[in-house]
């Protein structure tokens, strides 16, 4: 599909840079109860799926995004069977969550119905079948106050909300978070761009996170339609979070997802690379090499 | 953050309009044809990427281009559009009485469709019983008529694409040949302070034709420089002289007898560069 000449979608990054998306046209915009939403078709990316003016992903490259964001947490745990989903009203995350034999129960939670909706009917290539497997159930609450409700522990919280440079996501939040994982849980979380060019919101939430967790990971990837490398937070409730030995990893991948399981993406080598950091990056948001 | 389109006017200057959606995307045998919903202006009809007509605004080209030369004739009675596939001219047309036939002639029926579907405020004047829409070349259809029109309305597109020929010397004399020995035109002809070489050229085709060649522009946003310009060229009525009574029972929001006469009056620069010793 062909782009109206010079129409661009806008993402303004911050004052000192922006990026330019061409349209080819609109699949729906409008507002929900608490967003606003837009959907639209761009030549090179595909379809992209915006909520309040940031864009959360696109056709072309989610299972990127996707694929980095929950299985470096899912192979990392001995035994991932209570997985709970934070945001991600895509399904995407949920989609990789349940490729995992040994997950008995997801619970993802998302704020707002309207957008699980939308994404189901405008993006389902996003959730493929996620939402009609009997493990899943579908709460839609703000991520705060469902913390806050006796809903038991989990082994893996995922984290895939967009704004987590506010105030509502403080140490406060991140203790909640704590205080719903089993032992030897993991929470994996979505955490902006981590580049030289831009670092600062990355390292601020990795230090929220830090007031709460006493081990973290900091892993990212290219991300082609956020024209960025991208952030992401490991942390553990308690126990180390070990940097896998390889052969630990090679394994457990074979195990659990194996060729069969159609990722793109991900497998041991790019977890290997993603979570390697240049000492220069490593330096500035404080994170050690592995092994150091 | 924002869907922004923009137009490329020219080398060096570009339109940007904040968009909430678009609502038709596709790709005509003729053109690219695009309907977008803008924050400032309604909905806006793109061809090629150009603006071609916005809701807000095409109030004033519609009425610019129908009222002077319909009211500059006493007795318009066969009129004839080339282009204006929105529908936006017609429905000016047709608040005439004394019209009694319009037809409009459009390349792409594709505009049509989209106006009559997206832009009813412009489509609605197709609806009249007088007006009858023909998908056709303009400049071909125009040849094959003899003494037949009271006055003819040049709606194109810029020179680029389909409407290329429109702005060329073989049409003008069709366009000539169309017109009853009482009867003038009227073509769109781009911003006198971009465009000035364009102007000069089309002016120079028509004083060859014409014995009354006139130039007349109005103030409209959306397009290059925000200053338009229509080319008029007529066989016996000057359009100084014309019936203030009809002018003024039309119900318009742009057009006046004032701004009729206003119209003409080009600022110094511009008249002394395009009509030196006039």
């Amino acid at each position: 599909m062909a782009a109206v000449s010079r129409f661009y979608y806008i993402d303004e990054i911050d004052p000192h840079e922006f990026h330019g998306y061409a349209v080819a046209g609109s699949l729906y915009v409008g507002q929900t109860k608490f967003q606003t939403i837009e959907i639209f078709e761009s030549p090179k990316f595909g379809k992209m799926l915006i909520l309040d003016g940031k864009i959360q992903s696109a056709a072309l490259d989610e299972h990127i995004y996707h694929e980095a964001l929950v299985h470096p947490a899912m192979l990392l745990h001995p035994h991932p069977r209570r997985v709970l989903i934070l945001g991600g009203g895509e399904g995407a995350a949920l989609r990789e969550v349940l490729r995992y034999g040994l997950v008995e129960e997801a619970v993802m939670v998302d704020l707002d119905e309207e957008v699980v909706t939308l994404c189901r009917r405008y993006l389902p290539e996003w959730s493929g079948r996620a939402f009609e497997d009997p493990r899943v159930t579908l709460v839609c609450e703000d991520a705060r106050e469902f913390l806050q409700r006796p809903t038991g522990l989990f082994d893996v919280i995922i984290q895939d909300i967009t704004d987590v440079v506010t105030a509502d996501y403080s140490e406060a939040y991140y203790r909640a978070v704590h205080g719903r994982l089993a032992d030897r849980g993991i929470l994996a979380m979505q955490a902006l761009e981590l580049s030289l060019a831009d670092f600062a919101a990355h390292l601020r939430v990795r230090q929220d996170v830090a007031m709460a967790f006493p081990r973290l990971l900091s892993y990212r990837t290219f991300v082609a339609s956020f024209r960025a490398d991208w952030g992401f937070l490991l942390a553990t409730a308690g126990a180390e979070l070990d940097p896998f030995a390889p052969d630990t990893l090679v394994a457990r991948f074979s195990e659990r997802l194996g060729p069969e399981a159609g990722l793109r993406f991900y497998g041991p080598a790019v977890h290997t690379a993603m979570c390697t950091l240049p000492a220069e990056l490593g330096d500035l948001i404080g994170q050690k090499p592995a092994g150091a | 953050m924002a869907f922004w389109f923009t137009e490329k006017q020219t080398e060096n200057l570009e339109l940007n309009l904040r968009v909430r959606e678009s609502l038709l995307v596709e790709r005509t045998p003729f053109q690219q044809l695009a309907v977008l919903d803008t924050y400032l202006y309604g909905r806006m009809l793109v061809l090629d990427g150009a603006v071609q007509t916005t809701e807000e605004d095409e109030f004033v080209y519609h009425e610019m281009i129908t009222h002077v030369p319909l009211i500059t004739h006493p007795q318009p009675q066969e009129v004839l559009v080339i282009g204006g596939g929105d529908g936006g001219t017609v429905r000016e047309i047709v608040k005439h009485p004394e019209v009694k036939r319009v037809r409009l002639v459009e390349i792409d029926e594709r505009v049509v469709a989209a106006a009559r579907q997206f832009l009813p405020g412009l489509s609605q004047g197709l609806d009249d019983p007088r007006a009858e829409v023909i998908i056709t070349d303009g400049a071909e259809y125009v040849r094959a008529m003899r003494g037949a029109c009271d006055v003819i309305i040049v709606d194109s597109t810029d020179p680029v694409g389909p409407a290329v020929k429109l702005f060329e010397a073989d049409f003008y004399r069709a366009v000539y040949d169309a017109l009853t020995p009482e009867g003038l035109f009227v073509a769109q002809s781009k911003s006198p302070y971009l465009d000035r070489a364009l102007i000069r050229n089309l002016l120079d085709i028509i004083r060859s034709l014409f014995p009354v060649t006139l130039l007349y522009t109005a103030a409209i946003p959306t397009y290059p420089s925000g200053f338009w310009s229509f080319v008029l060229g007529s066989k016996m009525h000057h359009p100084l002289t014309f019936d203030e009574r009809r002018a003024e029972k039309l119900d318009t929001r742009y057009y006046s007898p004032e701004i009729h006469r206003a119209a003409f009056i080009l600022p110094r620069q511009i008249r002394g560069d395009l009509f030196q010793g006039e």
